[in-house]
């Protein structure tokens, strides 16, 4: 009786601990959720445009109420198109290009320092997955192993919300986003941040958007989601991949992506820098400057640009 | 004693004069009369944000409407309003005011340009006050009349409108409404002849935290409406 009561705890705990490791296992590869950083932005131009859209709707029914004065007239005329449908339009523009930054650094920061294309590597789980298959029928499974693969890789990707086609160069995928706007239109995005800026100084959202673009567009980030994003058909080597080091060595991919936050975080914290000196630093990237003369980010706002942490 | 009469009559004969430069002014629609009218609305708008500028070029909008006289009962005109949209009824007073609008039950009323019951007088004022709703807040509101001319062989009143209202405002909101215009009456049949009116609308909105302040957008509405009577008979 009591080896039986054993035997019912020990199944429990092997389903609640394979319940609690998938629930887990989700969350560790994705390393906490992204920092926000276009939100505070784009609810500021949401209010903004639904104080005035209150505000136009209102005085335009006392317009419409005055412009009938006469009471053998009838009341309700034809409506008609206005100016501001364009500027609203604009607008809907300006939050699919901070949804697609916000999009692409959440890419960059989850999958860019290469760290979960390492593990996978190192696990396969993709053979995991076929391995009931191949005890149950070996013949038909290793002929369609390499089909398991992809469509196990693809799977992968679509659940991560990569696409390999438009994830492969983050850098491009931004400047297609920026190239949505005109240069009229970008002008007014650039003009929103700045003014932004200059009503909350001490919120750096959209400085930071403005660095995001200005240097992702510039050069390549995030280069180790590249090769996780190809699927694998090789053996693993697992002398070759060391998960330890990889993402800090200098030469990991991401050490762009780290120059390119640095460089960022400079101007930054760093506003009132000389053409002079910015013209110096254009030849190396900002790579000179030591992080530990930059000012550390605003309370309560997490560090954009340490996105491998 | 004779300068006495001589004033007295002088002062009667200003007196008289007054009385024959007075006009009444007021509705007669003619039960069983059928009136034609012609309203042209043009809108245009213009908007900035920044550098951004958009405009919207006028867009014009005509359509004509008849008024079906039916009768006159306790003070009010019964008044059908057929337009393309459909049928109104309408207990119109002679001064222009709305006794009622049974067709348009829980519709806001416009704010009416309605005729001092007095006698008019050229290049006298009038004032009409009411009280306008803009969304959650009531608005004083004034109309603005004055007799500019009348023409005694056509039996036509010129008269000039204009609209005084302040529209709500805070410190990220500015915003400027005018509507002015003119109506020719003709007191002979009792009907508006002819009426053209424009109306400004402008509205400044900007951001202010501390001591900095940011415009970020202007948004700059016109409409003018003119108003004609085309035709005015019987019923065929």
């Amino acid at each position: 009786m009591k080896s039986r009561q054993t035997k019912y705890i020990c199944i429990f705990s092997i389903i609640m601990a394979t319940t609690l490791l998938l629930h887990v296992r989700p969350v560790s590869a994705q390393g906490g959720s992204p920092f926000d950083m276009t939100s505070r932005f784009k609810l500021w131009l949401l209010n903004n445009e639904a104080r005035a859209m209150s505000s136009l709707k209102a005085d335009g029914i006392l317009a419409d109420r005055v412009n009938s004065p006469f009471a053998f007239m009838p009341f309700n005329s034809a409506p008609a198109a206005m100016a501001e449908e364009k500027l609203w339009a604009i607008h809907y523009k300006f939050y699919v290009l901070l949804d697609e930054i916000q999009a692409i650094y959440t890419s960059a920061k989850t999958f860019g320092s290469g760290r979960f294309g390492i593990l996978f590597k190192q696990h396969r789980p993709e053979i995991w997955a076929v391995m009931p298959l191949q005890t149950a029928l070996p013949g038909l499974t290793s002929i369609t192993a390499i089909e398991y693969r992809k469509a196990f890789h693809a799977a992968l990707l679509k659940v991560l919300n990569l696409d390999a086609s438009r994830d492969a160069d983050l850098s491009t995928r931004l400047q297609r986003a920026v190239k949505k706007l005109s240069d009229e239109e970008f002008r007014l995005f650039d003009d929103y941040l700045n003014t932004f800026s200059a009503l909350y100084p001490s919120d750096p959202t959209a400085r930071i958007i403005a660095t995001f673009i200005e240097s992702g567009s510039k050069k390549q980030f995030a280069a180790a989601l590249k090769d996780f994003l190809n699927p694998v058909f090789t053996a693993p080597v697992l002398t070759d991949i060391n998960i330890s080091n990889s993402p800090l060595e200098p030469d990991d991919p991401l050490a762009e992506l780290e120059k390119l936050a640095e460089g960022a975080e400079i101007s930054t914290s760093a506003p009132s820098e000389t053409p002079e000196d910015t013209g110096d630093e254009a030849g190396n990237d900002g790579q000179q400057r030591a992080p530990t003369t930059l000012e550390p980010p605003p309370e309560g706002t997490e560090d954009l640009f340490k996105i491998w942490d | 004693m004779k300068k006495r009469y001589l004033a007295l009559l002088s002062l009667s004969l200003v007196m008289l004069a007054g009385e024959l430069g007075a006009l009444e002014l007021k509705y007669r629609f003619l039960p069983g009369s059928v009136y034609e009218y012609e309203h042209t609305v043009k809108r245009s708008s213009r908007m900035a944000a920044f550098k951004t500028t958009s405009s919207q070029p006028p867009v014009v909008d005509t359509q004509k409407f008849t008024l079906r006289a039916i009768d006159f009962q306790n003070g009010s005109h019964i008044i059908d309003v057929v337009s393309p949209t459909g049928t109104y009824r309408r207990y119109i007073k002679e001064n222009g005011a709305l006794a009622g609008a049974p067709g348009e039950t829980g519709q806001a009323i416009p704010f009416l340009l309605t005729l001092p019951t007095a006698d008019w007088k050229v290049s006298e004022r009038h004032q009409v006050q009411q009280t306008l709703m803009s969304g959650d807040s009531a608005l004083p509101a004034t109309w603005n009349l004055m007799l500019k001319s009348v023409d005694t062989e056509k039996q036509m009143a010129e008269i000039l409108f204009a609209l005084v209202v302040k529209l709500p405002e805070d410190r990220i909101r500015r915003k400027e409404f005018t509507l002015k215009g003119k109506a020719v009456f003709n007191y002979g049949r009792g009907v508006l002849q002819q009426a053209e009116w424009a109306s400004s609308y402008r509205f400044i909105f900007n951001n202010r935290e501390m001591a900095i302040n940011r415009e970020l957008w202007l948004f700059d509405h016109q409409e003018t409406g003119v108003l004609k009577l085309i035709e005015a008979g019987s019923e065929p």
